[in-house]
């Protein structure tokens, strides 16, 4: 590619004057962002207040019906099956966080154990890189549907179990309230540690060496190399992933929803924020009530992101 | 960037450009028609059909049925949609005010729709047609009226029975049961002779049938109270559940089927409770499978203790319709005798009007018609059947006792009926 | 070892590791894997550890592929590793039942409707935040970061209203293919992405091309999109396994049997709207999910990859 050097006459009527040529670039630079700019107000930050807006009212399938007022978010807070105190399974709320507490540091523990497989000095990184990191990049849709068949009572797992401890097992994984969402973790801990893992390799392949040359001159054991100087020094890796994963378990609707063809069950053992939300809007229609749910939802989501985005907005997870 | 990658990249964006021209515009623009469009003539009004479809012989009923109508009334054509999921596809387009002309209502949803106004009533249009409204089973009939207009007529139902794999019941010598005591008897046999147990559902679809051969229910007469937290309710649930729980029967998931029709035609159940839709589905799915129906079983012996559940659909006019003398002239036909009648020789329903023959082979389902009661609540009972579900599932599962269970929903429903 | 006595100045890993303090003078090799039989049965037993966990990762996928090609009463006997009657009823019965031919195109149309708009529309928008000045250009950015911090999930009945009911036009997207291109015409990801791409550009080929006299579109697409390749590679990824993968917004805005993607198809299979759980059909129905992106990984994987992790510590 090259710049066409050399003279060329300036052609009649390009600005020459400082002034309207900054004007003239405010003009492109604005003809150039207009239409993001545009898509993100009509679909980002429109929503919030038209949601805002909707939840106040008792909107139903044809539009508004009645102004009621905060009687939306009150209905919320007394709402068995949105949450409950104290904490009990099978609510949409405690479900989630149920949820979140278990996978977020399995997560990180795996992605971080995949993460330092990889980076040690083995043959064939690459191949293991791609084998664990596959699962990532399927849909959710797929890998639940693969999922649905291993975990089927008469499917591949307790086929193997059924092996192992000598006698037929017909769990159905996903038609009992005790393992369904259980089975869930399983599954989309399995799917993202891939993720996590590609981030935590970012990390760790940004620690400068020297590192560990200093850690091998003073001689200590690669043991405590690991924890007392890598783990500490993983900080933002760390965070990142935590955070990003939490974000990521709040938000947990899919795998639900296909698991339970949207009904939350078995016994609501798989209603999660979201999908309770869907059911609101979808099933029964109320619209408003829905769109309550939804702005309590975005507080506690914004609330997570921002810490997310004020600790690391500008950093990048490496030195 | 190498010059190969950007040449690639270069070509990529062209072709995609192309795909995104050729492609996108024309769909998107015969989408925007709502669908496969026919090439009208200068006067014929065109009207949506829309309809969800659980079979391909459905879908060839369907069609036959359209074919039907517009042989005799050559200026309206029809176009048919197929929405999956249904209800959320329907109340996108009510939502949108560009609702299909004419569509069905399934029993359960009809409290629902008809009280948020996007349903037209019928009995004016009918009586202008001369159409009367005898021929059809009231029972049906109730289903669709509402605040004493009439909104739709149904265009079949089914109730539930008791099918049977002849072979395993004959095999563990057993006679098919009548009554509860009869069923743990015959499952107990079953068992015994190491034939497959029987399916039942953890699913207010089914439980609610047994609760009304025990003489309970779900809202009293008039629809205004619950009446699920009785003694009747509970010792229905409880017999119920303990069928599974002792090991007599099993569910559809423990079996691993998608569900019991499917569990009696592999051969995994000896002995379901499924509607009209499993004998065609057998016939074509299982043609091998040895099996036969029988009437649904009562608590006790007599008449009393019989109880089932209806599930029928209608057809229905949409408020907002701008064709709605063409979807009129639609529905006149396809609940008339002529057009009742492609339809149950094309599916093998039951049809929904006395002066139609029912198809062969379907003689127990009608039989059961004086004891089925309509599977339909109030409005927005949606969420109430999805927390009974979930609580008949945790009662299942031993995490809670039956009448708890039966108190929650109970609370749901009142809860439901006061909004 | 002889090896370990002939090499002199050089003390092995492990006894530096023991803690034993190196020989005056000796240099010190930052750690020589392989030496030492301690050291091989660690690296052997991680090996083992590792291809355990690859085998363990990857099996699924298999278990996927042998089950499409399996018949169906061999895909309920569940420990048959190899089919032993290999078919293709499954993919037969995948594309009439389905129709997973058409979820596919559906898939694919709106993949690669909405990669090559994020291509535009990101390129030129990150081109013009990183690169032009107009007033309030850095609010605006950030107003455009800030969106990611709203999750879909609050969006759903807003959205859904704005495209059941446009306002002033009263066009009814729900179920068409504009109404979901439409709300993915960018990623704000993507734009950051760029954005953040061009600012890494040296100055210097815009002023070689204003010297040239070249006007600010001619200098975007002549000079500076050609530079930002890797940029665009990444986001082409993203794009496309992001709208590929998408269920939410799918099953919200599609209801049209017509529109239905790959996703949704799968989903209504799998949750028992078939009467039939017929595996082979649906397993052949996920492979045909996964096919496409699982290739565009094996192939770019490092731009994939670069990708990836950019988006998600930038974004």
């Amino acid at each position: 590619m090259a710049v066409a050097t050399g003279a060329r006459r300036s052609a009649p009527g390009r600005f020459q004057s400082v002034g309207s040529a900054k004007l003239r670039e405010a003009l492109v630079g604005y003809a150039f962002v207009i239409v993001p700019l545009a898509f993100f107000m009509l679909f980002f930050i429109f929503p919030i207040g038209y949601a805002m807006y909707i939840s106040f009212f008792d909107w139903g399938i044809l539009g508004k019906i009645d102004y009621i007022g905060a009687k939306n978010y009150r209905d919320l807070w007394h709402d068995k099956l949105f949450w409950t105190w104290p904490p009990r399974r099978g609510t949409a709320i405690w479900n989630t966080f149920y949820y979140t507490a278990i996978v977020v540091p399995a997560q990180m523990a795996l992605g971080l154990a995949l993460a330092l497989a990889v980076n040690a000095r083995i043959r064939g990184k690459s191949f293991f890189r791609a084998a664990f990191y596959f699962p990532s990049l399927t849909s959710s849709a797929a890998v639940t549907a693969i999922a649905l068949f291993i975990l089927n009572s008469g499917g591949l797992l307790n086929a193997l179990l059924g092996k192992i401890e000598g006698h037929p097992v017909h769990t159905p994984w996903f038609a009992q309230s005790s393992t369904a969402l259980e089975s869930i973790m399983g599954l989309n801990i399995w799917t993202t540690s891939g993720t996590m893992m590609l981030f935590y390799l970012a990390t760790l392949q940004s620690i400068p060496t020297d590192v560990y040359e200093a850690a091998a001159i003073d001689g200590t054991s690669r043991w405590r190399t690991f924890w007392k100087i890598t783990f500490p020094l993983l900080k933002p890796g760390h965070f990142f992933v935590a955070v990003l994963s939490f974000i990521g378990c709040l938000k947990l609707f899919d795998q639900a929803f296909i698991i339970s063809g949207g009904k939350g069950g078995p016994a609501y053992s798989t209603v999660t924020a979201v999908l309770y939300l869907y059911q609101t809007a979808i099933f029964d229609s109320h619209w408003g009530y829905a769109a309550a749910i939804g702005i309590v939802l975005f507080v506690i989501i914004f609330f997570f992101t921002l810490v997310q985005r004020l600790l690391f907005g500008r950093a990048e997870i490496g030195y | 960037m190498s010059p190969r990658l950007r040449s690639r990249l270069r070509a990529t964006i062209v072709l995609a450009g192309a795909v995104l021209v050729l492609g996108v515009l024309p769909a998107s623009t015969a989408a925007m028609t709502g669908g496969a469009a026919h090439p009208t003539a200068a006067k014929a009004t065109t009207i949506t059909l829309a309809h969800w479809s659980s079979s391909a012989v459905e879908l060839k009923g369907i069609r036959a049925t359209i074919v039907a109508f517009e042989k005799r009334n050559p200026s309206i054509k029809v176009n048919e949609i197929n929405l999956d999921p249904y209800p959320e596809g329907m109340l996108a387009r009510f939502a949108a005010r560009k609702p299909p002309d004419i569509f069905y209502v399934d029993s359960n949803v009809f409290p629902d729709w008809v009280s948020q106004g996007v349903l037209e009533p019928i009995s004016d249009d009918m009586a202008r047609a001369h159409m009367s409204t005898k021929p059809f089973y009231p029972r049906l009939l109730n289903a669709f009226r509402y605040k004493g207009k009439l909104y739709g007529l149904p265009k079949d139902w089914s109730p539930l029975a008791m099918e049977v794999n002849t072979k395993a019941l004959a095999a563990a010598g057993v006679t098919p049961p009548k009554t509860w005591a009869g069923l743990t008897a015959a499952a107990k046999k079953l068992k015994a002779a190491g034939q497959p147990p029987v399916c039942l559902d953890i699913d207010l679809a089914r439980m609610l049938a047994f609760m009304y051969q025990n003489g309970g229910g779900f809202l009293n007469a008039t629809r205004t109270k619950a009446i699920v937290n009785s003694s009747k309710n509970l010792t229905a649930v409880t017999t119920y559940i303990n069928w599974i729980q002792s090991g007599l029967a099993r569910t559809h998931a423990q079996l691993g089927m998608g569900w019991c029709g499917e569990a009696l035609g592999k051969e995994k159940a000896s002995i379901i409770f499924e509607g009209n839709w499993v004998t065609s589905y057998m016939n074509d799915t299982f043609p091998g499978v040895a099996w036969k129906t029988y009437p649904m079983i009562g608590a006790k012996v007599g008449n009393k203790y019989r109880g089932n559940l209806g599930f029928t659909a209608s057809y229905s006019i949409a408020k907002d319709s701008k064709n709605k003398a063409a979807a009129f002239k639609m529905l006149q036909f396809l609940d008339g005798p002529v057009g009742q009648r492609v339809w149950i020789a094309n599916v093998g329903y039951l049809p929904a009007r006395s002066d139609v023959k029912p198809p062969s082979g379907r003689a127990v389902y009608l039989k059961e018609a004086p004891f089925t009661h309509p599977w339909q609540f109030a409005p927005g009972f949606s969420k109430v059947t999805d927390t009974a579900n979930n609580e008949l599932q945790a009662a299942f599962e031993g995490k809670e006792t039956a009448d708890v269970a039966l108190r929650n929903i109970q609370a749901a429903a009142n809860a439901a009926l006061g909004k | 070892m002889d090896d370990r006595e002939a090499a002199p100045h050089i003390a092995p890993t492990e006894r530096l590791a023991r803690g034993e303090p190196p020989a005056e003078g000796t240099p010190i090799a930052a750690g020589i894997p392989g030496r030492g039989k301690g050291h091989l049965v660690g690296q052997l037993l991680l090996y083992a550890l590792l291809l355990a966990i690859a085998v363990f990762y990857l099996w699924p996928f298999y278990w996927t592929i042998s089950t499409s090609l399996k018949t169906l009463p061999d895909s309920v006997k569940s420990l048959q590793l190899v089919p032993h009657h290999l078919t293709l009823k499954g993919y037969r019965e995948a594309f009439t039942t389905g129709p997973f031919g058409r979820y596919f195109l559906n898939s694919a149309i709106f993949a690669i409707t909405v990669t090559v708009s994020n291509l535009f529309l990101c390129a030129l928008g990150g081109y013009a935040f990183a690169r032009l000045r107009f007033p309030l250009r850095e609010p605006l950015f950030m107003l455009v970061l800030a969106t990611l911090m709203i999750p879909d999930q609050m969006r759903l009945v807003p959205v859904f209203k704005l495209l059941a009911d446009f306002p002033y036009t009263h066009w009814n997207m729900i179920a068409t293919y504009q109404g979901y291109i439409l709300i993915h015409l960018l990623y704000a990801t993507n734009l950051f992405l760029m954005r953040q791409y061009f600012l890494t550009i040296p100055k210097d080929y815009e002023e070689a091309a204003k010297l040239d006299n070249a006007g600010f579109f001619k200098t975007y697409w002549r000079v500076m999109l050609p530079l930002a390749g890797p940029a665009l590679a990444a986001i082409t990824i993203l794009s496309f396994q992001g709208t590929w993968n998408d269920f939410y917004w799918q099953l919200i805005l599609l209801q049209d049997n017509s529109k239905f993607t790959l996703n949704i198809g799968i989903a209504q299979f799998a949750s028992g709207g078939g009467f039939n759980t017929n595996w082979p059909a649906l397993m052949a129905a996920t492979t045909i999910a996964i096919a496409p992106v699982g290739l565009i990984y094996i192939f770019f994987q490092r731009y994939f990859i670069a990708g990836v992790t950019t988006a998600g510590v930038k974004g």
